[in-house]
């Protein structure tokens, strides 16, 4: 019943209609990239800087070294959105056991969490984050993980106000005098109801990742093995004079998704948070 | 002769120093209703949560024995004092509206209580959910049953709660201020259903109200409280007639009674000057600082209770002393 309310205020947002239609184009791409382009994106195919329209086999036109830009567009989505999701994902495993078990229990554990969050705060996120991948190898694997390992402090701070709230209200003590345990009463009577501000952060939490894997690859920490719209961007830069249009496209579409996510948690915002009145 | 159903004896509840509730005795026996009543502050809410031993950090219960059913429960572990709560004591809270999980219906938390301390399939969880809300007279208990708590009223929330409560035959149900947050009609309503609970399925009842007028009718016994302490106890009608205690004199004065034709009418009611606050660090009676007839003797020593009837015991040697001399009530 709440759900198909919530849903029903998704639908009636263009925001988040525009927004969840772009999401999805982007997912079905990046989920297609192997039947739209079969072969490896690095592949040397065409002579290179072709411009885009110049020839209808490369509809986005070639790099530096003649390979395809539609491609590399293509299979990028993929890397991008894997590793979005996933460090997202990471991100909250660590985020909601960190925030939930300082927000449940108080006392010693919530000042020794809290200062250890807050120590990962005090460092900038994007420098902490270089520092790591510089240590780890970088592979799309390692990159994840990484990208989890700088952003979760938000989440557990978002997560231990909420259960720090919830935890004092009357439906969690009348749980206790049921005798439900604590991990029950945490996942199951709290946690629902701290979700809503966590789904919202999560849409921007996957935007950033995209972000910072990126950022990464144009500064050549990424994954030399696969392309990604940050690694196009990397090369596009020594020819930005020439060849705008190589790192153009690339950012473009970084553009169009962090976008994409943008609205949609936006619009889950609106729909979610109650403070706002929407009911 | 049975054991008594809850006795607690010599029980303290602190805070760091700070005596929520002091050497408090307490007995309830198999199938009666106790009321403690008090104003907010004197350690009603404290006293029913020390029994479930879920007084919030950094409390810590002290005191001879707590004894349910003749179980002693403060050496229990908190697994085994788990197991307890639910199936032998179980509590319900002074605001419907806050105490039923958002996010669930109705039906799946009863559900849940019962599957908590029952190995039962669902659908036999689901069926005695739904005799539970008809039990608690909730009209169409099917309906009720995949409602979210939003959709109901608070007098039905409320007995939504109770359902929860009951859930699984609990021999002790603690009512905390059950109805504060209800309509006069509803409150009345609910209490009733309290009081049939209680005969059908063989429960003790400790009621925690600071209201008079549902101790008359739905008390077997009364205990007042003040600042911790229990300052007198009796069979409601003993109260009413003949008060000892300066405090539970002080709480009748400040009452409404229509049928004896007081009402706001008739003039300011009067008060109890100060609060409990000003009485928290005293020595001798706890009440000495608001009391009217305060001897210099009362701020040295704390009065015992002693019995000064039939199952009446009080704590006011002043009053006693005096008793012939001391102005009737109202």
């Amino acid at each position: 019943m709440q759900r198909s309310g919530t849903l029903w205020l998704l639908l009636r947002n263009p925001n988040a209609l525009v927004g969840g239609l772009l999401l999805l184009v982007i997912v079905a791409m990046a989920a297609a990239a192997s039947l739209l382009y079969p072969d490896d994106p690095s592949d040397m195919v065409a002579q290179p800087f072709m411009w885009p329209g110049q020839d209808a086999a490369y509809p986005l036109g070639t790099d530096n070294m003649g390979r395809d830009v539609a491609a590399g567009i293509v299979h990028g989505a993929r890397i991008s959105l894997a590793i979005g999701f996933a460090s997202t994902a990471i991100c909250l495993l660590l985020g909601i056991a960190v925030g939930a078990l300082a927000g449940y229990f108080g006392g010693w554990l919530d000042d020794a969490l809290s200062r250890l969050t807050e120590l990962f705060q005090t460092i900038p996120p994007f420098l902490f984050l270089i520092v790591l991948v510089a240590i780890a190898t970088p592979t799309v694997a390692t990159i994840t993980l990484c990208i989890g390992v700088v952003s979760w402090p938000t989440i557990a701070r978002l997560v231990r106000a909420e259960f720090r709230a919830l935890r004092r209200r009357e439906f969690v003590q009348a749980a206790e005098t049921l005798g439900y345990s604590h991990a029950r009463i945490a996942l199951q009577e709290i946690l629902p109801n701290a979700l809503p501000p966590v789904i919202v952060t999560t849409s921007v939490l996957v935007a950033t990742a995209i972000l910072n894997e990126s950022a990464l690859s144009f500064l050549g920490l990424g994954d030399p093995n696969v392309v990604s719209w940050g690694t196009m961007i990397g090369t596009g830069r020594e020819v930005l004079r020439t060849a705008w249009y190589l790192t153009a496209i690339p950012g473009a579409a970084i553009v169009i998704t962090v976008l994409a996510l943008n609205l949609v948690g936006e619009a889950l915002n609106d729909a979610l948070n109650p403070r706002l009145g929407v009911e | 002769m049975n054991p008594p159903l809850l006795e607690l004896r010599d029980i303290t509840v602190s805070f760091r120093g700070h005596e929520a509730v002091r050497g408090l005795n307490l007995t309830l026996h198999h199938g009666e209703t106790l009321a403690l009543v008090g104003e907010s502050g004197c350690g009603k809410s404290t006293t029913a949560l020390a029994v479930i031993r879920l007084v919030p950090r950094p409390g810590r219960i002290t005191g001879a024995a707590m004894l349910l059913d003749g179980l002693d429960l403060l050496p229990l572990p908190i697994a085994a004092m788990r197991r307890l709560r639910g199936t032998q004591v179980a509590m319900i809270f002074q605001e419907p509206m806050t105490s039923l999980n958002p996010v669930m219906t109705v039906g799946r938390q009863i559900v849940e209580a019962i599957r908590q301390h029952r190995t039962v399939s669902h659908a036999t969880a689901r069926t005695q959910a739904i005799e539970l809300l008809d039990l608690v007279r909730i009209p169409d208990p099917a309906r009720c049953f995949d409602n979210f708590p939003q959709r109901l009223s608070g007098g039905m929330r409320q007995r939504v709660m109770i359902a929860i409560a009951v859930a699984c035959r609990p021999k002790l149900l603690i009512a905390d201020e059950p109805t504060t947050a209800l309509d006069v009609t509803v409150q009345a309503q609910i209490l009733d259903l309290l009081q049939s609970l209680k005969r059908q399925l063989g429960m003790g009842l400790l009621l925690i109200t600071h209201d008079l007028g549902v101790v008359t009718q739905w008390a077997d016994r009364v205990a007042v409280m003040y600042a911790g302490r229990k300052v007198e106890e009796a069979t409601p009608a003993v109260l009413f007639e003949q008060p000892i205690h300066p405090y539970t004199r002080g709480l009748l004065g400040a009452t409404l009674w229509p049928e004896a034709a007081r009402t706001y009418r008739d003039g300011r009611l009067p008060e109890i000057p100060g609060s409990v606050v000003s009485a928290a660090a005293a020595s001798g009676c706890v009440f000495a600082p608001r009391c009217s007839l305060v001897q210099p003797e009362c701020r040295i020593n704390e009065p015992p209770l002693t019995e000064v009837g039939t199952d009446h015991l009080a704590a006011c040697p002043i009053v006693l002393h005096a008793r012939p001399h001391v102005p009737a009530l109202c």
